[in-house]
């Protein structure tokens, strides 16, 4: 054989070796694969934190599953759920009494005590007031939390504040073991290393699941945790034994994932490719979020800062089609803007698409048939918005107005939006909010307006009116609920008369599932943004 | 040598000590306030007053020099502290998704040189014939193509056949793998599961042979066209006329002179594998560097974004003076 052809040899045999090899190997692979009970479920963004006094983004989708608050809210269907607390009752404005649940333990097997609801509370509310960090304003009201007995739990208000909805909250109301000082090695609840100690990925919460891998930027694991007191609740054999949740920011990986089996529960397919999925036989579960994307105007700059030159804009945005073409139907049309099923949400504060009214607007500002350049800031890579800019560029041309579209990444369209109080003309006429919500109250999306909210007002508003009704509408929460939630109508109607901002549409999440995977339906909450409780989910295959 | 290794030491470390200053004033300039990200994007009434308290914590109120003085006293040191976005300290971020990049260059390399150098030489072997043709159109199309395509092909070939090529290791076995050093294929011989270790040689495969395109058919170039030219030589048309066998001519003669200038270009190319690597990981879902670039910058993330500089500008000036120190036992004549 001569030398050039035990070359080629060699070069082909490297090559199929490998090929076969890998073949030989998958196959092996396969057979041995361990039987347990997994579920990989897809998430887009890298996870932010795993500190449940402190954590206030994506670490939600792990702290949803590995902890429990005392009680859980659905505003889609007003009911509350005992979680960890089986009853509470108010017995005065300024007091609520919390009974705990009996044979709750923590991942490390220490007890649910009253203590532990005692330490939890406090240090979240401690946290914000000494640094501002995390959601541990919402138990701004509590002016203590009080030990009755081992199992029961007292909350001593300041001001009358409706505490069971506080106590359901998405963020800042998760429970967990006081042991965390002992293991960290903090001297009081303020101390930095229980952060950090979190942080290296361990958990001490009760939920059904708790960490078993953390590394934030790429997966986490968590494992069945056997003494969780629900699984006799809950009845389901199929629940996982084991879940990792993948980040997978590129929407065509997640499908590939989902066609090769390496994925189960996909959140970020692309909507266009949803179809083709479920005609492979994947199911896709639509999932109804309040996470909205709020059209704001910068009123601090010309000629935004004109209510009629807003309103003309408002008329131009093609609202009929806007869900279909910007969301492919994945969405509900925004009204005002609190988001749809949440509590303040008011039906008839929508924009209609109106050319000649947006003519008529703009000639009582004086401003019609001037050439007019104002600019809009969206993010990258949220295809919505770019659909829905281009949509709005195409309706302001036929008015003569010319809008400039600037795409930026989330951190720098937060800038441009701050940059309103700093330099209007530094930040842009129109921008995008994305918002989703800690606990159920309308303040919570009108604060957005507030003049003291100087982070995320982007619209740059202040108005003396607005900020007093609600701030009096919030006190009076705790008080009259249905009182506040007049005051709240009224602080929208003057956001939707000035035209300041609006909620475009509110997101309905499609989550793409496996025909190996089950669902049930309580396996999801809106508050709970990308959350799966997997106890809820079955392993089928 | 010896002066070798001080100099080349004192320019590595100046070239790294420059490259992390200039990271520093490149995320110091660049839009985005790491402040909010340290913050945890505060939300309610004191959420100005947290984003402020973390950039006092974080020195970012400081003038820019004290800034990049204290920065660098602190990261030369060895204190690389937490990152701002994700909260864990930086060295362990950093160790984990390296390791994982590691293995995969490696492998790839163990693929790429033996097979890039048998290909030069069966290509200057057929030199100007059909066979050399067609192999030189490959290797232009597969330097020229687009990794990031070829890998989403790849995938979907594997899916089309049915095999897993996603991720590090199927999740199953995560429950009974150990990592010791975090080399997956090591680590599943080490804790003798040889069914870990299939699994993971699976998925390393598919992603290996992306990264080896490049440095296999650049060799494999390189070799054919320096082997050519060596064929024509004095020494080895004398070789020939001796009556020497071609096997020991190309062995003992001309592929002698050629192997220290391919451990040089298998230097460079691995400087452009560590930068294709970020975009295959990314379509493979393989943890990486590459990711924590991506996740660094997108937020603001500034000392992960320097430590990640500073360790692939570590190893690629190692590499690089590996390749040389390499060249120059191969081959006496170089001069270093």
């Amino acid at each position: 054989m001569g030398f050039s052809r035990r070359l080629v040899v060699i070069a082909i045999l490297l090559v199929l070796v490998l090929v076969v090899g890998m073949i030989v190997f998958s196959t092996l692979g396969r057979i041995a694969t361990p039987q347990v009970k997994l579920v990989v479920y897809a998430y887009r963004d890298s996870i932010t934190g795993i500190d449940p006094s402190v954590e206030f983004d994506t670490g939600i989708v792990v702290l949803g599953v590995v902890y429990e608050p005392l009680v859980y809210y659905n505003p889609l269907t007003n009911k509350f759920t005992p979680a960890l607390a089986k009853n509470w009752s108010k017995i005065n404005e300024t007091f609520w009494i919390f009974k705990l649940r009996e044979n709750v333990v923590f991942h490390d097997g220490t007890p649910l005590t009253a203590d532990a609801v005692r330490f939890s509370i406090l240090r979240t509310k401690t946290i914000y007031e000494e640094s501002g960090l995390g959601p541990g304003y919402i138990w701004d009201s509590v002016e203590d939390v009080v030990v009755l007995n081992s199992s029961a739990v007292g909350l001593r208000l300041k001001y009358p504040a409706p505490i069971d909805l506080i106590a359901s909250s998405a963020y800042g109301a998760y429970i967990y073991s006081p042991k965390v000082l002992e293991y960290s090695g903090a001297r009081d609840l303020k101390d930095e290393s229980i952060r950090f100690w979190f942080e290296k990925g361990r958990s001490l919460g009760s939920g059904p699941y708790y960490i078993d891998y953390y590394d934030p930027l790429n997966e986490v694991r968590l494992k069945k945790f056997e003494k969780w007191w629900g699984w006799a609740e809950v009845n389901n054999p199929r629940a996982p034994d084991l879940v990792v949740i993948k980040i997978v920011s590129d929407p065509i990986t997640q499908v590939m994932g989902l066609r090769g089996g390496s994925i189960h529960i996909a959140m970020a397919v692309p909507r266009v490719e949803i179809s083709s999925l479920v005609k492979e036989g994947f199911r896709v579960i639509k999932q109804h979020t309040y996470y909205s994307y709020i059209l704001m105007f910068n009123t601090r700059r010309w000629p935004t800062n004109i209510t009629e030159f807003r309103l003309a804009v408002l008329h131009a945005i093609p609202w009929d089609n806007l869900i279909d073409k910007a969301l492919h139907g994945y969405g509900i049309p925004g009204s005002g803007v609190i988001p749809y099923g949440y509590p303040g949400y008011i039906d008839n504060l929508r924009f209609e698409y109106n050319l000649t009214a947006s003519r008529e607007f703009l000639e009582i500002a004086g401003l019609y048939g001037a050439e007019i350049e104002i600019e809009i800031v969206i993010t990258t890579g949220y295809e919505e918005e770019e659909i829905f800019a281009m949509l709005l560029k195409s309706e302001l041309a036929k008015l003569g107005i010319k809008l400039t579209i600037r795409h930026y990444p989330w951190e720098l369209v937060k800038e441009y939006g701050a940059a309103v109080w700093r330099n209007p003309e530094e930040a842009p006429h129109l921008i995008i909010n994305d918002w989703w919500p800690t606990y159920p109250t309308p303040y919570d999306y009108l604060y957005l307006l507030h003049c003291s909210s100087k982070e995320w007002n982007w619209a740059g508003y202040c108005s003396g009116e607005l900020d007093e009704l609600l701030d009096t509408a919030y006190e009076l929460e705790g008080e009259n609920y249905e009182e506040a939630l007049k005051l709240y109508e009224e602080a929208q109607m003057i956001l939707f008369k000035e035209g300041v901002a609006t909620t475009l549409w509110t997101i309905t999440q499609p989550f793409v599932v496996s025909p190996t995977i089950g669902i049930r339906d309580n396996a999801f909450n809106p508050l709970y943004m990308y959350v799966v409780w997997f106890q809820y989910v079955e392993v089928l295959g | 040598m010896v002066k070798y290794y001080v100099k080349r030491t004192l320019l590595g470390s100046t070239l790294i000590v420059g490259l992390l200053i200039i990271t520093y004033l490149l995320v110091y300039i660049a839009p985005g306030d790491p402040a909010h990200v340290w913050a945890g994007k505060p939300r309610g009434p004191k959420a100005t007053e947290a984003i402020e308290l973390a950039r006092k914590e974080l020195g970012l109120d400081q003038p820019l020099h004290i800034q990049i003085v204290t920065f660098m006293i602190r990261f030369l040191t060895g204190n690389w502290g937490v990152s701002i976005a994700f909260k864990q300290p930086i060295a362990d971020v950093i160790l984990r998704s390296f390791k994982a990049t590691a293995e995969l260059l490696l492998f790839s390399y163990m693929i790429a040189i033996p097979l890039g150098l048998a290909l030069g030489i069966f290509m200057a072997l057929k030199r100007g014939s059909k066979v050399d043709l067609l192999l030189r159109l490959t290797s232009s199309m597969f330097i020229s193509v687009p990794r990031f395509w070829l890998a989403l092909i790849v995938v979907f070939v594997f899916y089309l056949i049915g095999f897993q090529s996603l991720g590090r290791m199927d999740p199953r076995f995560s429950i009974e793998f150990k990592e010791v050093t975090g080399f997956y294929l090591l680590d599943s011989l080490l804790i003798l599961r040889v069914d870990i270790f299939l699994d993971v040689l699976t998925r390393l495969t598919a992603p290996s042979l992306i990264i080896a395109v490049y440095p296999v058919f650049s060799i494999a170039k390189y070799v054919r066209y320096t082997l050519s030219e060596r064929f024509y030589e004095d020494y080895v048309i004398e070789a020939v006329s001796l009556g020497i066998s071609r096997i020991s001519i190309l062995t003992r003669y001309a592929l002698r002179g050629v192997i220290p200038a391919v451990v040089q270009l298998a230097g460079i190319n691995f400087v452009y594998s560590f930068v294709e690597t970020t975009i295959v990981e990314l379509v493979f879902m393989r943890e990486g560097i590459g990711k924590i670039l991506v996740d660094g910058i997108l937020r603001s993330d500034y000392p992960l974004i320097v430590a990640a500089f500073f360790t692939v500008s570590l190893i690629l000036v190692a590499v690089n003076t590996f390749t040389d120190i390499l060249q120059k036992r191969l081959d006496p004549r170089v001069t270093i």
